[in-house]
């Protein structure tokens, strides 16, 4: 139990706020790849 | 010579050791496949080091196979291995990325190249120069595509996945920063390639190693600590 307990954290106010807009910018770039991946293959991208 | 391929080879050998050394002391099989997935990274990069002082079609074709066909898809492997535990699927999905990587192989191989082979430059990156040279089919773009979708969908994906798990709980901080890292240094090379196919600027080595530097720090962290 209390090693469960030490496992926990409490996030400061920036971190709070921080991590959910990094995970978010991040999927942002995940789909941006997969978006541009299907335009290349569809051949309507410049460098493809 | 471009120094950045040597410093990215440097690091993900570096981090294939120390993956490796993690697999030995605790097991997994997903520490094997990613150890797998990063000496395929590192042979890449090395291949790049090699290139940029001779050509050499073997170690071009070798550069294709690992670098840009094979590394993503073993390293997302690893990761749905961890995370897929129910059932065989994740087992299922390993052999058949075994035989597809064997399909890979031959295909590559068996790539002819074309006279532009003579043009290389050395003081220039492959990314640059490798479609002028490898004829590639079809069916071989086609498999290095979905090889990259399935790869980065699984690598970042899972690393996203988990570093949220552990954000929305509010355990495991160094799990949750270290995954962070993981999903955003697994995306650097992805974007490189987004970036080329719209034309912008070819970054890729650039982005590998800032991909191998941010998944190597963020392995160390969330390995780190209790467990």
């Amino acid at each position: 139990m209390s090693a469960k307990r030490s496992q926990r954290f409490n996030p400061s106010a920036l971190t709070e706020k921080l991590v959910p807009v990094i995970l978010v910018v991040i999927l942002l770039g995940l789909l941006a790849v997969f978006v541009m991946t299907g335009l290349a293959m569809l051949g309507i991208t410049p460098g493809a | 010579m471009n120094f950045i391929p040597v410093l990215s080879t440097l690091v993900t050998f570096s981090f294939t050791y120390a993956v490796f050394r993690r697999y030995q002391k605790k097991g997994g099989t997903h520490l094997a496949l990613w150890a797998f997935g990063l000496l395929l990274y590192g042979l890449g990069t090395l291949s790049e080091v090699w290139m940029s002082f001779a050509f050499n079609e073997l170690v071009l074709k070798l550069w294709y196979l690992t670098g840009a066909m094979l590394t993503a898809a073993w390293l997302g492997q690893g990761s749905i291995q961890l995370l897929v535990r129910k059932g065989k699927l994740a087992q299922i999905l390993t052999y058949a990325l075994a035989a597809f990587s064997l399909l890979a192989l031959v295909m590559v191989a068996s790539a002819p190249l074309t006279g532009a082979q003579s043009t290389y430059n050395v003081a220039g990156t492959i990314s640059e120069q490798y479609k002028t040279i490898l004829t590639r089919g079809g069916l071989t773009i086609f498999l290095t595509i979905i090889l990259n979708i399935y790869g980065t969908l699984g690598l970042v994906g899972s690393a996203l996945y988990s570093a949220f798990l552990f954000w929305r709980k509010k355990v495991l901080a160094n799990r949750m920063f270290g995954n962070i890292l993981i999903a955003a240094g697994a995306l650097s090379p992805a974007l490189a390639g987004t970036f080329v196919k719209a034309g912008i600027v070819d970054a890729l080595y650039v982005s590998e190693f800032i991909g191998a530097v941010l998944m190597f720090i963020g392995f160390m962290m969330a390995t780190s600590g209790k467990e």
